[in-house]
């Protein structure tokens, strides 16, 4: 068992996706699996055909009940597939033999009806556990995916019946009318030659399910162990340990090139080596060179995409007619049903009608209300201004809404400065500047602004381009804010007048 | 090239902008179930209905037979349309309907998925939709193929548990996103492997760790917890 060969990727999944992937499993070695059910069954089956040909329903029952059995070889082969070994070389006929008897009876008896079979199979043939380490063994893997393995049986089961039944229902659909069987007849007898066939059928629809579900109860088991063993781990783990070995052999191969490369320029000497250099550097440099490799480049698959088509399209053209064929046809049938004219079709075509008359109305009258609404609006009102509604009411952590400031600025801003709170003055004034700035002088701000962007929006501003107020602003609650240097008291009813002043 | 033929029941979907999505897809057994829960809650409103219409008599029938015709078509439309693509039983399995491009499914897709519902009927029981599923790359019934629809395994990301008794500490150099995607994922782990397991797989590590055994273990458990937001 080599991880590195791993023919699935390593990962722990649910129980579900488990049988998913145990589908795919089944899928891509659908063939030896099967063969690998079906010869050793069909061996069996012929024998005991031949034995009991008085009694075909014994010749299922047995079957059936060693299906245990059947399962394990392909269990075997899964095991090995799925560590990309393809041949069953080195294995021994005493060990296929052996396979197939170890503990054969437990599986036969009173394991036989485990609803988790597929799953619990391989402790018993891949491991060879017996007895207490067996069952403790089952415990551990069981925990979390027990129910996935029972819900597995019981479908599969169900899909195995429902195969036995479609065939010959199939069968029946293609005959279709022409011949009168007798249902009876079909299912009902059970001996003679139908009896057998009947069985052959059987065994066909149970080999066509077996290698599904040795398959997702290999999965299940598979991504248990990944999970107890951590897999993908020890697979992730190699490969990152590889990958920090990688970097540290490089550069040191590349110094001993380098030195290998300095000692032989120095023995060469000197005459040659810048002549070499300088066409290498010619090579590299020279525009015509490098358009060449690019267009180069621009050729190769990821920008030019080649598809190669080898199945058959309809033309558009045709596809059109088609439909418009289709639509001819609906309406030869329209007309036969209504030229049909027995009561109930009329009353429906009449329904139909009076609906779409309704629909018809609902939608002129939708469409004149909106036509009033658009003609309603009075031309002379002015437009909302799109700044009203996309001003930011928060710039840089601040609220600068109208509600958000006191009405009072003046009282508001003395208060603070009594109670020694600088900041609170300074925010409010600050606020109040950006507030006007946005919601009267519609400077283009937005919510993502920074203080200085800001500043240097009402800079561009034609009616604020004159005042030095707001930089003088900006740069003491910038101060404030950012470096927590108080602005001296005076300055900051310096700054209220101003402000008064200019936003009265 | 080895690297594509290992089987996965993943399929991903690269976006113009080189971004790879990948979901798991979906197979018959969980669908086979999902299918039969929602059958099971159908079968029970037709059982309310029955007798409900059995009270009205004629008129009832009449009633009756028109909703079994909405439910029988439009049962999984609803729910695939409204309800993210889930029915109840797919919700109870953990399954969803997308897109191939696993964009949510709309009313073009999900109607012609569950129109054509009768042709995976055939002949009996969805006989060819299993077929059809079993045969198709992305497990696709015939309604699925002409939908353009599939079915995926929704993504049921759990918090971590972390073991409280593990130090966190720093990673002592810079690690790559796979190194801390497998930390964490050990660290999480760590109590479903058994210890002398993990020991084994901290010794792959030692470069990043600098020791090795349980030392080294005790390290990348660290790291994990550290990483996971344990400062």
């Amino acid at each position: 068992m080599n991880l590195a060969d791993l023919q699935i990727r390593a990962q722990v999944r649910t129980p579900w996706q488990a049988l998913d992937l145990g589908v795919l499993m089944a899928r891509r070695w659908f063939r030896p699996l099967w063969l690998a059910w079906l010869l050793p069954a069909g061996i069996v089956f012929t024998l005991l055909s031949l034995g009991f040909a008085d009694d075909p329903w014994v010749v299922t029952l047995v079957i059936w009940w060693l299906k245990p059995l059947f399962e394990r070889v392909p269990l075997l082969l899964l095991s090995r597939y799925l560590f990309n070994e393809r041949s069953l070389k080195g294995l021994t006929w005493r060990q296929l033999v052996g396979t197939w008897l170890v503990g054969a009876p437990g599986a036969l008896l009173w394991r036989r009806f485990d609803p988790r079979r597929s799953f619990l199979q391989a402790v018993t043939v891949l491991e060879k556990q017996k007895g207490r380490a067996r069952s403790s063994r089952h415990r551990t893997l069981a925990y979390g995916s027990g129910k996935a393995a029972s819900w597995l049986t019981i479908v599969l089961a169900h899909v195995e019946m429902l195969l036995m039944l479609a065939v010959p229902v199939t069968v029946l659909a293609m005959v279709g009318d022409f011949l009168e069987l007798d249902l009876l007849w079909l299912f009902g007898s059970d001996a003679g030659v139908l009896a057998h066939l009947s069985n052959v059928l059987t065994l066909l629809c149970m080999s066509l399910v077996a290698p599904f579900y040795v398959a997702c109860g290999f999965a299940l088991y598979i991504n248990r162990r990944i999970e107890l063993e951590a897999w993908d781990l020890e697979l992730l783990f190699r490969q990152l340990a590889q990958a920090r070995e990688a970097p540290r052999t490089q550069p040191q191969a590349a110094t001993l090139a380098g030195l290998v490369l300095a000692a032989s320029l120095v023995l060469v000497g000197l005459g040659t080596a810048p002549v070499e250099a300088a066409e290498q550097m010619n090579i590299q440099t020279s525009p015509a060179a490098a358009q060449e490799a690019a267009l180069e480049l621009l050729s190769a698959p990821p920008y030019v995409i080649e598809e190669e088509v080898t199945e058959w399209r309809w033309k558009e053209s045709t596809e059109s007619s088609k439909s418009d064929a289709d639509l001819s046809w609906l309406e030869s049938w329209l007309d036969a049903q209504t030229s049909a004219s027995d009561g109930v079709g009329e009353g429906v075509f009449r329904l139909l009608e009076v609906l779409l008359w309704i629909g018809a109305g609902v939608l002129l009258i939708l469409l004149a209300r909106s036509l009033w609404r658009h003609l309603g609006q009075p031309a002379s009102q002015p437009p909302v201004l799109p700044a009203e509604a996309s001003a930011p009411r928060v710039l840089m952590g601040l609220a600068i809404g109208a509600d958000s400031l006191p009405a009072d600025l003046n009282r508001a801003v003395h208060e603070a400065l009594e109670a020694g709170d600088v900041r609170q003055a300074m925010s409010l004034l600050y606020r109040q500047a950006l507030h006007q700035l946005v919601h009267r002088h519609r400077v283009p701000v937005e919510p993502w602004h920074t203080e200085l962007e800001c500043a240097a929006a009402a800079r561009r501003h034609p009616d604020l381009a004159g005042s030095q107020l707001f930089e003088d602003l900006t740069r003491v609650w910038l101060h404030l804010a950012y470096a927590h240097q108080l602005p001296p008291r005076q300055r900051v009813e310096q700054l209220l007048q101003a402000v008064q002043r200019e936003w009265a | 090239m080895q690297a594509s033929r290992l089987l996965d029941n993943h399929c991903s979907v690269e976006t113009p902008e080189g971004i790879d999505f990948s979901q798991a897809m979906a197979g018959p057994v969980v669908r086979i179930l999902a299918f039969l829960i929602d059958l099971g809650w159908r079968g029970l409103i037709y059982a309310a209905l029955g007798m409900l219409a059995g009270f009205l008599g004629g008129f009832g029938l009449g009633l009756f037979l028109i909703l079994t015709f909405l439910l029988e078509w439009f049962y999984p439309v609803f729910f695939e349309v409204f309800r993210q693509g889930q029915t109840p039983g797919k919700k109870t399995m953990g399954l969803r309907v997308v897109n191939e491009d696993f964009t949510p499914v709309g009313w073009g897709g999900s109607v012609i998925r569950n129109l054509l519902r009768t042709a995976d009927f055939f002949p009996l029981f969805y006989v060819a939709g299993l077929l059809s599923m079993v045969l198709s790359r992305r497990f696709q019934r015939l309604g699925d193929l002409a939908a353009g629809t599939l079915v995926v395994h929704v993504d049921r990301q759990q918090a971590p548990r972390l073991d409280e008794t593990i130090q966190p500490r720093m990673p002592q150099q810079a690690l790559s996103r796979a190194e801390r995607q497998g930390i964490i994922s050990l660290t999480v782990r760590s109590r479903t492997i058994s210890e002398p397991r993990q020991q084994e797989l901290a010794d792959l590590m030692a470069p990043v760790t600098g020791s090795t055994g349980s030392e080294g273990l005790a390290r990348l458990r660290g790291m994990g917890a550290w990483l996971l937001g344990r400062k």
